[in-house]
């Protein structure tokens, strides 16, 4: 929020500025029920501007109001407002975003020119309330669009998001990084490592798909299996090892009447034996059980 | 009086940082309420995020002060006080100039399950069985359910973080962040004795493990901007420490003479991690933009080497070659993106990932010393030219992607996307030694009407591996020399040499994506959503042969006025996979391996389908001219798993069960505004959830019916909740 380049468009005063007070005459709502006063914005724009640029306030992004205040309010009037709309439509989407990178290029949306919601199409204003003090975008904001997550989300192993405990902003950034996911790493093992520390290693006994990339077995965002895991053990397991003997062998449903259960089946499946499966370091443990 | 002081010494506070400023403007809310949890019987699913397990009456608080002075803020949060999951934070700050702040968080995570053990010393990395406890062959022989007792399988974190931001002039800033996290409690941990491929039973025990580790993270950042470049350069600390090395326990089985006494598992080892980066762009022209990112990051663990085995009767007689684990990671990567509007409507990228990673850990010969178990005879160590002789082979890997990104703007809400990539990773240690992948995807959208938007998408891609397909790439170094002149060479192999692993396969991906938006009235939208992705492996191999997921989604909405909101959505999902295997097996002859391997009498399928819906309507009004605001939301889900198996002529399996999970739940909540300043909240919530799962609810502690399992999940998760809530809240 700090990093902003309020100098990278004009600064200078448009002679049909008419200044925040008439625009709170009929605007009151925004002065008085969005806490926009103490917002960045608001404090920036028409508490303390640092500039020239600023010190117009409203119209600083809504453009000039004096063309708008001759026909807003106006009865029978249907035209248009003539002035800068930030509600995104389908053909003011570039105008909006235009005016919010003149100041926000750097920093988290460094990588916005290109990104993945950029070429969606997405105004700035599909995700962010420009007059509102809050300063985190909710999940919630996410789901509107990202149906299929939210659905995951309800999955009985998720993520703590449905609790509130973990946002998106998380893990990604929704301005776009050097990541197709639009990851707040470098890469996707890197962000589960923010929490998951233990599973960096490296380790002597490494697993390569783990080292690669987690998502070889986990979904991030829920499943319907244990642990996160995109198919249910052993058949995920089995989807890489079958060797000689049990690894190879089919794991069906004998001993599910609670007669004698195979320890394959049972539990955690493999990984009741093989538990280091991110790694081990110890001496003995290259089947990693260890 | 408590309060009165508390805003007393927050304003003072406040006072102090804005430096004898005179009129402070204090805004903000204070929420404070009661909360009541009645759970028809004890469960860690119903609050597996938020730490409630069984009935309980808790306090609730949450707060949002604020001090305002011109440009100048203090801000003090705190959310969910009251229960387990809660966070606080104190942040000061300038717009524009600086931000301090704090935050608090903790959380805790059930593990989902209902712990029951007999080990004594659970939390330590010691669990010993208690005194009159009978070992025995199987679970049924052991004295087990007489000595079992509920254990909370949770763990909680508890991290720290302050932050400095500042922006000394609109070019320059900088940020510093340091956080300590604290994550301690109890998870589970499988663990198995015996050998597996010298007597049949090698039974498992899955063990409650201590968890009592700190991570420590900074990250510093510079950055400078001006409207036409924009850089950053990054820096990451990180450090990663686990109190317990090792989780030793008592073996509760005594089948066999050689069985250990006790036995040893290795925790998770302490570990570093740094990673500087460089990230920057410029504007050559008012609609050309590149950026560059590059970063150099290095892991490394250092710990001590554990010894091989601390059974004394399984006797290693070759030292440890090395004293410490010595592993290390280095990863580079680079960022390329060139991203332009040659054209008023046409938007291009083009964007290059490189990405690899050195492992610079030795390779030395290792004895597997299987499970702690000893030899008959006395001793463990094994020949030279033994199976039980491994050399450790780091992995490391380098890729490369290079993706071309159009999109064409006709005007009027209608756009065509193109986009082409192609990705080559090369890896070592495993059977394809580069994979190459391309793919072409395409979405147009259009505004057809006021009343309608459609979308369409396509993606195709196929990933090829070069070269054979080759098992010895990973069979040979794992093993001696020694030991490979052994064995026949039609028979080194550990996989089976049919079977393609999935992450390297040749694969055929393709996705179906159908976007429906209708506004048939103002105040109403609907929403259809359609998307089909179909992966393909190729090869008429073993192992993962495709993968089908189908979702549809229709989202419907009606807001007449901002006051009255009306919503529904219905999610479906379904997915489905096949595993093509074949049993094979070396207790025969020589070359019943490689005959077992190929014969297709041997082979088994198993089709896997999962079947996902989720339903969710909600309805937000106000009432009394606005002073009563309603909000009521209903959802549903429902979950089923299937698995069938196929098998040749020379196999049998029995059917397995389907697993499914129902979750149902209702919120209502009334929120009565007493005045401009003050309302009150009353909340009531159900929640049920029906699971059946087998591997979970078929053994439990205790029971005879596995012979060669011991978990430590007890009882079933089902549950039903009734949550109710009341809270004041005071704004000001």
């Amino acid at each position: 929020m700090l990093f902003v380049l309020s100098s990278s468009v004009n600064a200078e005063p448009d002679n049909h500025d008419v200044g925040d007070k008439e625009c709170y005459l009929c605007h009151k709502y925004i002065k008085k029920n969005t806490g926009f006063l103490q917002s960045s914005h608001g404090v920036l724009f028409s508490n303390t501007p640092r500039n020239k640029w600023e010190a117009r306030g409203c119209e600083a992004c809504h453009g000039e109001g004096a063309r708008h205040l001759d026909v807003a309010g106006v009865d029978g009037y249907s035209g248009p407002q003539l002035i800068q709309s930030f509600k995104p439509e389908s053909d003011n989407i570039e105008s909006i975003n235009e005016l919010c990178s003149g100041c926000h290029q750097g920093g988290d949306t460094l990588h916005w020119s290109g990104s993945l919601h950029q070429m969606s199409d997405l105004a700035c204003t599909s995700c962010h309330t420009l007059h509102s003090k809050q300063r985190e975008v909710k999940p919630k904001v996410c789901e509107n669009c990202h149906t299929e997550i939210r659905a995951k989300l309800q999955r009985s192993s998720h993520m703590p998001m449905r609790e509130g405990v973990i946002s998106c902003m998380d893990c990604h950034n929704a301005h776009g990084s050097s990541t197709d996911a639009a990851l707040s790493k470098p890469s996707l093992n890197e962000t589960c490592y923010q929490c998951h520390a233990e599973k960096r290693g490296p380790f002597i006994w490494g697993h390569a798909p783990v080292q690669e990339n987690c998502a070889t077995c986990h979904d991030p965002h829920g499943s319907s299996h244990n642990g996160m895991l995109k198919m249910r053990p052993p058949y995920l397991c089995q989807s890489c090892h079958q060797t000689v003997f049990h690894p190879s062998e089919v794991r069906g449903g004998s001993g599910l009447s609670g007669t004698s259960i195979s320890k394959f089946m049972g539990g955690k499946s493999c990984v009741n034996c093989h538990s280091k499966i991110h790694g081990s370091s110890h001496p003995s443990g290259a089947a990693l059980q260890r | 009086m408590r309060k009165r002081a508390f805003f007393q010494t927050f304003l003072l506070l406040g006072g102090a940082l804005f430096n004898g400023v005179q009129a402070t403007e204090l805004e903000g809310e204070l929420s404070v309420g009661f909360i009541n949890f009645d759970i028809d019987q004890p469960n860690t699913v119903v609050g597996q995020y938020n730490g409630v397990s069984d009935n309980a009456q808790k306090l609730l608080a949450e707060f949002d002060f604020n001090i305002y002075k011109k440009n100048r803020y203090l801000r003090f949060d705190g959310d969910n006080l009251g229960l387990d999951s809660r966070q606080l934070g104190l942040s000061w700050g300038e717009y524009g100039l600086f931000e301090l702040s704090f935050q608090h968080r903790q959380m805790v995570a059930f593990s989902g399950v209902n712990g029951l053990t007999s080990y004594e010393g659970v939390g330590s990395d010691r669990l010993t069985l208690p005194e009159g406890f009978i070992l025995g062959a199987t679970p049924g022989d052991m004295t087990l359910a007489e000595y079992l007792k509920p254990i909370d399988l949770a763990t909680q974190r508890n991290r720290n973080r302050l932050e400095l931001v500042l922006a000394p002039s609109e070019n320059w800033y900088a940020r510093i962040a340091f956080f300590r996290e604290k994550r301690s409690g109890s998870e589970s941990l499988g663990a198995v004795v015996g050998i597996a491929r010298r007597a049949d039973n090698y039974p498992a025990i899955v063990l409650p493990a201590p968890v009592d580790q700190r991570t420590e993270n900074i990250e510093g950042t510079l950055g400078y901007q001006d409207p036409v470049k924009q850089w950053e350069l990054n820096y990451q600390w990180s450090r990663f420490n686990n109190r317990d090395t090792t989780l030793t326990w008592d073996n509760p089985y005594n089948e066999r003479s050689d069985y250990p006494q006790q036995a040893a598992i290795s925790l998770d080892p302490d570990n570093r991690y740094y990673n500087l980066g460089f990230s920057g762009a410029l504007n050559f022209a008012p609609r050309i933009r590149l950026v560059i990112a590059a970063n150099m990051g290095k892991m490394r663990q250092d710990s001590g080497m554990q010894a091989y085995t601390i059974n004394p009767d399984a006797l290693i007689t070759d030292p440890l070659l090395r004293s410490a684990t010595q592993a290390e990671v280095e990863t580079r990567r680079l960022h390329l993106k060139l991203s332009g509007k040659p054209l008023r409507r046409l938007s291009l990228n083009l964007g290059y990932n490189y990405d690899r990673s050195r492992n610079n850990t030795p390779v030395d010969l290792f004895q597997r010393v299987v499970n702690d178990t000893g030899e008959v005879g006395g001793t463990a160590q094994s020949a030279i030219d033994s199976s039980r002789a491994n050399y450790n082979r780091p992995y490391q890997q380098r890729r490369s992607r290079l993706k071309l990104d159009s999109s064409y703007y006709f005007g009027r809400g209608t756009s065509l996307k193109i986009a082409l990539f192609q990705e080559g990773v090369e890896r070592s240690q495993r059977a394809a030694k580069m994979t190459q992948e391309r793919g072409i995807s395409a979405r147009f959208n259009s505004r057809l009407s006021p009343q309608m938007s459609v979308g369409i998408g396509l993606q195709r891609d196929k990933r090829r591996y070069k070269g054979a397909y080759d098992h010895s790439l990973a069979y040979q170094p794992f093993y001696t020399s020694d030991y490979t002149d052994t064995v026949d060479s039609n028979e080194q192999f550990s996989n089976n040499p049919a079977l393609r692993q999935y992450d390297i396969a040749n694969r055929n991906r393709n996705n179906l994506n159908l976007t429906l938006n209708l506004y048939p009235y103002p105040d109403v939208v609907v929403g259809l959503y359609h998307t089909l992705n179909r992966q393909r492996y190729t090869e008429e191999q073993l192992g993962l042969d495709g993968q089908r997921q189908r979702v549809t989604t229709l989202d419907v909405s009606y807001t007449p006025n901002p006051d009255f909101t009306l919503f529904g959505y219905f999610t479906r999902e379904w997915l489905g996979s096949a595993i093509d295997g074949r049993e094979f097996n070396s207790a025969g002859p020589p070359g019943t391996k490689e005959v077992t391997a190929n014969d297709p009498e041997n082979n088994w399928r198993a089709d896997n389908r999962d079947l996902l819906n989720t339903v969710g309507a909600g309805s937000r009004f106000s009432l009394l001219r606005g002073d009563l605001m309603i909000n009521i939301k209903a959802f549903y889900s429902r979950e089923k798993n299937a698995i069938a198996l196929t098998t040749a002529a020379n196999l049998t399996a029995e059917p397995i069960p389907d697993d499914y999970a129902s979750r149902r739940g209702v919120e209502v909540e009334a929120d009565y505004y007493i005045n401009r300043r003050l309302d009150v909240r009353l909340g009531f919530a159900y929640e049920s959830l029906r699971d059946r799962e087998w591997s979970r609810d078929l053994i439990s502690p205790g029971s005879d019916a596995s012979e060669e399992l011991i978990t430590l999940m007890a009882a079933e998760p089902d549950y039903t909740a009734y949550i109710v809530y009341t809270a004041l809240r005071f704004k000001w």
